[in-house]
């Protein structure tokens, strides 16, 4: 592994490939927030505006703006989105709503728990480059809110008959995992602790299954397995995703334990998820082999693919692990040919099984100016690391 | 326009709709307009008028617009929160610019929403009546779109906003309290007060020896105190209040009525008091049996009994109600005192007790008010002159009003109501009738009508001017005046607490005890006269002077513990509506008993059943009349009258008169 050209690659990607592309075709100039729904040109063809992905990206221009380079436009980008949030995109308690309407008319009621979580990044993140405490104040009071929902995320909004068949799910306490770290800056140290030491709890020892060496996306309030759908259901994506939340906070929290335990569940869920037949990672699959509820099972998603090149890249980098490397080499190359669009910029989002190209889209409802910059931007600094210390 | 805040609330005279404030945007303005404007719209008139702008203090006018607003107390409203609109019409201009290609804009309109500094914290009270506005103070959390309600002394504001976008979960209660104070001097005056009266009734007791004494003073009573008395007894505590409340709230249309006794003394005099006096009745219903038969006598005697306690438990409850809004003196115990001091001199002394009490009681009334009045005008900014034209230029002293309109209180109504019910309690009612057999004969009787009379004219004329007095002072000090009062009745109360020197608001709070108890022991007496003479001595001819003297006694205690019983349950039970409509039902019935006195004298041809059925037949066109129409309550005693006779004629055509009269009317 070329490490030296493989960094470059990854910072070219980002920097003048896939960030221009969002600079030139997302912005909304006239309501503030950003397009997102955009053909594979760029091209708008729904101007409906998703919090989580306004959310995201606010998200990501604030980090490039703390992370890369201070760049006045990549700053103004972030605001052009927080000030359409903070003025439209919550009920005014701080519950955000799922989409709004290009001028921020609410669409869809606040059902979500991850518009708040997405919410709370991108104010979190703001912060960090304003300093302005009207960010921290938005960042703080929805995490509260988060905080209030952990343990009922839907609320009011759940569809379960109440006391027929309650499962509780992996995404929440994966996030917080993030979360906790993203937002450290605002949050009283002891909320700090305790967030992490409950969320690291859940991902590590209530859905991560020993005897499968796999994490479930559904289990039973008291953690044990549910022989249904939903209890069977692996999203190998969100395992591999949250095991790179696993190992910085493992960096934290000097656990090295923890990070060999995540490289573990990482490759594991590798064998299991990777499509031997095709290539790429299955989205959806079943615990025991039965075959999966979601009909879209088969499909390579970009996000799947992104995250786990930085888990595998994390990983990498801090046990030095050389099956890391074999399987990071696999799914890039597979990424790379199959996702990249090097005809427009930017990355498609949904393949079908046999990697071929499902929507022509990149962004929609669910893909927004998130997972592909974030992966590059995260593989990229990884890959600095482990360049010099090479060196 | 939107985002003004309407609310309902009395206006002094009726209940009225006040709009203040909102906004608009104005085709091809560059910005949305906030107003300060407040508009009244009163539905008898039919029209919108415009008041003073919203404003803290007396300084520049505020726009406001998506305030709360609600109504506190009987004549003042809460307007919490709200948006001034300064930031919103920056946020505009932000946007204007944007539109026109500043791409800049958008950055700083966000700006202002996130570093809002929250909406409009000061709570605004406003009086419908002074058309002033007063600064109440800061809110915990501003909000603006919230909802206000009131329950008494609290306003509850739910939720709104705090900021733009921002929404308050919170509830905030905001109290108001009156303070209520009233220090040992003023208790040494009242105390002076009610120990007078009790030695008064002791200082009569002995000279009272039999029901002629008790009931007629033995015609000792000199004209002038009869004469005093008179005025004493129809002026009640409830006058005493609602006199100046109503003033200070309307205007002085309601004079007229209390003058027409100018107009009736000389019919009373001419016509009634002859049969009164020659007969030497003991009561005014005696007369009607001479007149019609018994019957008719018991129905009118019966009638006027229930008349009586209610009377004497609205006059025992209402003041002490009053009172204990600006006091905070026990409601029970304001009753109990009043009560058992007057039954004690009233039923110990007799009339003659009762009518020196009167005297007494209208010279504290009087004096009390001319010296309320001094320290009104004291405490006017700018003094008579700005009482003068704050009151003419708000149209407080309006007396005639020529309008048509049968439901408000404009000349022709007040003249004729006036005119019906001075003529009614004239005539029909015994604590007043009684009154003309204490003097020595039909003349001093005559003077002394005369006097009462005459005295009503200034009196009344102070009075009505100690409500203008209070418009104008409080128009001048609206912060004095405790904003959540539940009725606007206390307004003059609560100034003689809050503004009168120690010791001479004892005075006058003893004068509103007075102007009560000159009503209620004239009550009493009379009821005690009802028993004794319409019913005790007819029942028991035979019982010896000593025996009535025992039943006299003891039916003015009764009566009177009975009356101070009610008052407690009123005071104690929330059935004060309930109340109101059996007084009110009682108070229709009035208009008959004086119809049954005016049939007997001017209409021979009527007898005791046409009497009776044109009395029931009167009092059903009276319900009729009250259910379904709105012809003003001052006309209702009129009505009951005027139909219980036009209809008693038409039934005199079936049962015609078989009973002679004579009087011979000679020279007086």
């Amino acid at each position: 592994m070329d490490v030296g050209k493989l960094k470059t690659e990854y910072r070219d990607a980002l920097l003048h490939n896939v960030i221009p592309f969002w600079e030139k075709h997302s912005p909304d100039r006239q309501y503030g927030g950003y397009f997102t729904c955009l053909e594979r040109d760029g091209k708008i063809f729904d101007t409906d505006k998703f919090v989580w992905l306004q959310g995201r990206q606010v998200w990501l221009f604030s980090t490039l703006y703390n992370r890369v380079e201070k760049k006045a436009e990549w700053l103004d980008m972030a605001r052009l989105g927080a000030g359409f949030l903070a003025r439209h995109g919550h009920d005014g308690h701080f519950n955000w709503y799922f989409s709004l309407t290009r001028e921020g008319q609410p669409l869809v009621e606040p059902y979500n728990v991850f518009s708040d979580c997405f919410a709370t990044m991108a104010f979190g993140q703001l912060y960090k480059a304003t300093g302005d405490d009207a960010h921290a104040h938005i960042a703080k009071s929805t995490f509260q809110n988060i905080l209030n929902r952990v343990d009922n995320p839907k609320g009011r909004f759940s569809k379960v008959t109440p006391g027929t068949r309650p499962l509780k799910g992996f995404s929440l306490p994966m996030i917080l995992c993030n979360l906790a770290l993203e937002i450290e800056h605002l949050l009283p140290a002891e909320v700090v602790e305790e967030t992490i030491q409950a969320a690291l709890h859940e991902v590590m020892e209530v859905f991560y299954q020993e005897e499968s060496g796999l994490i479930l996306e559904n289990v039973k309030p008291d953690g044990s397995f549910s022989d249904t759908f939903d209890g069977r259901l692996l999203n190998p994506g969100h395992g591999i995703e949250a095991m790179w939340f696993v190992m910085d906070l493992a960096v934290r929290l000097g656990k090295p334990e923890l990070i060999e335990k995540a490289t573990e569940i990482v490759l594991r869920t590798l064998d299991y998820a990777w499509d031997k037949e095709h290539g790429g990672i299955f989205y959806f699959m079943d615990i025991k082999g039965a075959p999966p509820q979601q009909l879209e099972w088969d499909q390579k998603l970009w996000w799947v693919h992104m995250e786990t090149l930085i888990s595998l890249i994390k990983s990498y980098q801090l046990t030095g692990n050389e099956k890391c490397v074999d399987w990071f080499e696999r799914v890039h190359a597979y990424t790379w040919a199959h996702f990249s669009d090097a005809e427009n910029g930017e990355w498609f989002g949904y393949l079908n099984r046999r990697g071929e190209v499902l929507l022509p889209l990149k962004g929609g409802k669910w893909k927004g100016c998130f997972h592909v910059p974030r992966g590059l931007l995260q593989v990229w600094k990884t890959l600095e690391l482990i360049d010099l210390s090479q060196r | 326009m939107t985002g003004a805040t309407l609310v309902a609330q009395m206006d002094g005279e009726e209940t009225a709709l006040f709009l203040f404030g909102g906004r608009a945007r104005q085709a091809k303005e560059p910005v949305t307009q906030f107003y300060s404007g407040v508009y009244h719209y009163r539905p008898s008139e039919g029209k919108w008028s415009r008041k003073n702008d919203m404003q803290l203090g007396r300084k520049k006018p505020i726009q406001l617009a998506m305030a709360a607003g609600v109504p506190l107390g009987a004549s003042h409203i809460l307007l919490a929160g709200g948006d001034e609109g300064s930031i919103y019409n920056r946020v505009e201009a932000e946007m204007n610019a944007l539109e026109s290609g500043d791409l800049t804009a958008s950055e700083r309109r966000d700006s202002l929403w996130l570093h809002h500094p929250g909406f409009f914290n000061r709570l605004l009270v406003y009086n419908t009546v002074t058309d002033t506005w007063l600064d109440a103070g800061q809110m915990a959390e501003p909000v603006a779109v919230s909802t206000a309600v009131s329950d008494g002394n609290t306003v509850l504001l739910a939720g709104g906003e705090s900021r733009p976008g921002i929404r308050s979960a919170s509830i905030q209660a905001i109290t108001f309290s009156v303070e209520t104070g009233f220090g040992w001097l003023n208790y040494v005056v009242l105390g002076i007060y009610f120990t007078g009266m009790l030695l008064l009734g002791f200082f009569f007791m002995g000279r009272e020896n039999d029901t002629t004494d008790f009931f007629k003073a033995g015609g000792r009573i000199p004209w002038w105190a009869a004469g005093i008395s008179i005025f004493a007894t129809t002026l009640s505590a409830i006058t005493f209040i609602a006199i100046p409340a109503k003033t200070y709230a309307a205007d002085w249309r309601m004079l007229v009525f209390n003058l027409t006794i100018i107009l009736i003394a000389p019919v009373v005099i001419r016509y009634f008091l002859p049969f009164f006096r020659r007969f030497n009745f003991d009561t005014a219903y005696q007369y009607l049996e001479l007149r019609f038969s018994r019957p008719v006598r018991w129905v009118a005697s019966l009638l006027f009994i229930f008349f009586m306690v209610s009377r004497i438990a609205i006059v025992l409850f209402l003041p002490s109600l009053a009172l204990n809004a600006v006091t905070g003196f026990s409601v029970y115990w304001a009753i109990v005192i009043m009560g058992v001091v007057t039954i004690i001199y009233c039923t110990s002394g007799g009339i003659e007790a009762v009518v020196w009490g009167d005297v007494i009681q209208g010279f504290i009334l009087i004096i009390g008010a001319f010296l309320a009045f001094f320290y009104m005008m004291s405490g006017v900014e700018g003094g008579i002159g700005t009482f003068w034209t704050s009151a003419m230029d708000n149209d407080k002293f309006r007396t005639f009003d020529f309008r048509f309109d049968f439901t408000q209180p404009v000349f022709w109504v007040v003249l004729i109501g006036g005119l019906a019910n001075t003529l009614i309690s004239y005539t029909s009612d015994q604590s007043v009738v009684q009154r003309y057999m204490t003097t020595k004969d039909e003349k001093a009787t005559a003077r002394s009508i005369w006097l009462n009379g005459f005295l009503s004219i200034p009196v009344s004329l102070l009075f009505f001017l100690l409500g203008t007095g209070l418009y104008a002072f409080y128009i001048s000090n609206p912060g004095q005046l405790g904003v959540v009062n539940p009725n606007i009745d206390s307004v003059f109360p609560q100034f003689i607490v809050s503004q009168m020197p120690s010791g001479l608001a004892g005075l006058l709070i003893a004068a509103i005890f007075a102007a009560a108890m000159s009503t209620l022991s004239s009550n009493i007496n009379s009821v005690s006269a009802v028993v004794t003479a319409d019913f005790f001595k007819i029942l028991c001819p035979t019982a010896s002077s000593a025996k009535s003297m025992l039943v006299a006694r003891w039916s003015g205690i009764v009566i009177g513990l009975f009356g101070i019983g009610m008052a407690l349950v009123l005071a104690a039970w929330n059935i004060a509506s309930l109340w109101d409509q059996f007084n009110t039902f009682l108070g229709l019935l009035t208009g008959g008993l004086g119809a049954l006195f005016v049939m007997g004298i001017f209409f021979k041809r009527i007898g005791g059943t046409a009497a009776l059925g044109g009395v029931t037949g009167g009092l059903m066109v009276l319900l009729l009349v009250k259910n379904h129409s709105d012809l003003s309550f001052l006309m209702y005693g009129f009505t009951g009258m005027f139909s219980s006779v036009v209809l008693a004629l038409l039934l005199s055509l079936i049962f015609p008169n078989r009973k002679k009269l004579k009087v011979t009317r000679g020279r007086i």
